[in-house]
């Protein structure tokens, strides 16, 4: 009886040794092996945390599967601790394993698996998760087509500010899809992508200030933003620049390029 | 599988240190970027996220990732809209960047030995390495290079015989066949839109 006590007793405390030995690594102890680029010391420290049901470390083991840092590259492993992480309620988690079910990970995912996982990370406010439904619905990619669905996600992630968000939502607005047109809020929606520093939408704005929709023509205005969006990529650009330089003459364009030169840097 | 062969190597090849001093151009450009990249990992100085936008710096300096883009997209680059096309340029060339930047961490001793340079009937350079492993077999990596305009560029990697150019160009046409180019830019960008770790 008394050997019987004391050896429970010594198993205990075994058992709370080696627990205590496993608990001394804490999440950011993680996160600072992670920072230094010790990502198998990371790996070590995540897993067991993991396992044990901190949905934070299971999201960042996942990325260590995914992108193959102090573990092999395993996708089907980043996919498993994503959706444990994604099930107890991590917005990143839901929101990367819906991308990369998207982008074709995985074995035959469940059918609407996908569609799941990023409507769950964009009722819980990921813009890239709405603009990503939105861009599926108002192409028809893996969902019926749906212009008024995909105004309804896009116009979520416009309003958190994410910019190629902003840019389509202005697009659907002048070309009433899913929505009545309305060149004026056409017209603002294209101006805060534009000073957000997204080139297209920079293009699109030079366009309405050049053809005068949604707001008065300009051609300075027109200008001025074209030379933007050309310094950002945006080759079409071009075409605008040409049709008003010819308008304002040489000397002014000479000056407004000046300007927004200094804008774009 | 073979696509994480070629992340892999191309990590690897990034981030080598000591390779043999080179003849021509082409070989130079491997070792330099070469260098570039174990200077950007060794600078524990800076945040990983830094760190990892100096790799991407790297890729998109030293490769022609516009040629890459066209070329995978094949006979279907015609029949994209300007728009489409200068949205795939960017979600391409977004996803190669993040993808390999974000891999590098998987760099453990490697090192990196020149072979041969020799022309090819195209004007290329073929640059022909080994990656010395501390554990395993060598790798073969075979580098593309293109002069235009006085400027090397590399244009495809060749791993164990097998273009990443030519193996993307056949993933890309299933996808394209399926869902168009802005379902393969859809893809793309959804690739590259993933989050990394977070504190």
């Amino acid at each position: 009886m008394t050997i019987r006590t004391f050896a429970a007793a010594l198993a205990l405390a075994c058992f709370a040794l080696s627990a205590s030995a496993q608990v001394t690594h804490t999440f950011d102890d993680g996160m600072a092996a992670f920072e230094t680029a010790d990502f198998a010391k990371a790996a070590s420290i995540w897993t067991p945390l993991a396992e044990a049901g901190d949905l934070k470390a299971a999201y960042n083991l996942g990325v260590l599967y995914q992108e193959g840092k102090g573990v092999a590259v395993n996708e089907a492993e980043a996919l498993r601790w994503w959706r444990i992480a994604a099930e107890g309620g991590s917005i990143d988690a839901q929101h990367n394993l819906g991308l990369s079910l998207l982008a074709g990970a995985g074995e035959n995912p469940a059918p609407g698996e996908t569609l799941h996982w990023l409507i769950r990370a964009s009722e819980n406010g990921n813009a890239q998760s709405q603009y990503t439904l939105g861009k599926m619905y108002y192409e028809g990619l893996g969902v019926p087509k749906d212009y008024e669905i995909a105004y309804q996600w896009m116009g979520q992630a416009a309003e958190a500010g994410f910019p190629p968000a902003l840019y389509n939502v202005a697009k659907m607005t002048r070309d009433g899809q899913g929505v009545p047109p309305d060149m004026k809020i056409a017209f603002k929606l294209f101006a805060t992508a534009a000073e957000a520093g997204y080139a297209k939408a920079q293009a699109a704005l030079a366009v309405r200030y050049q053809l005068g929709e949604g707001v008065r023509r300009d051609p300075e205005q027109a200008l001025r933003w074209a030379y933007r969006a050309r310094a950002g990529g945006v080759e079409r650009a071009q075409e605008t620049i040409d049709a008003m330089v010819a308008e304002v003459g040489a000397d002014v364009a000479k000056r407004i390029e000046a300007e927004a030169k200094t804008l774009s840097k | 599988m073979r696509a994480y062969v070629f992340q892999a190597a191309l990590c690897l090849c990034l981030a080598l240190g000591g390779m043999a001093a080179s003849a021509g151009p082409a070989g130079d450009l491997i070792r330099q970027m070469s260098d570039e990249a174990i200077a950007a990992l060794s600078d524990g100085g800076q945040p990983l996220v830094q760190r990892e936008k100096r790799l991407q710096g790297l890729l998109d300096t030293h490769f022609d990732l516009e040629r890459i883009a066209r070329f995978a997209v094949g006979r279907y680059w015609r029949a994209a809209t300007p728009e489409q096309q200068s949205d795939y340029i960017k979600a391409f060339s977004d996803y190669i960047m993040a993808r390999y930047a974000r891999r590098i961490g998987g760099y453990s001793g490697e090192t990196l030995e020149l072979v041969s340079e020799r022309p090819t009937e195209t004007g290329d350079v073929l640059v022909e390495t080994r990656i010395l492993r501390p554990a395993g077999p060598p790798i073969a990596a075979e580098w593309r290079v293109r002069t235009d305009g006085g400027r090397p560029l590399i244009i495809d990697i060749v791993i164990e015989g097998m273009s990443m150019a030519l193996a993307k160009r056949a993933a890309f046409a299933a996808l394209i066949r399926q869902n168009g180019i802005d379902g393969l830019i859809l893809v793309l960008q959804a690739d590259t839109g993933r989050k990394g770790a977070r504190p």
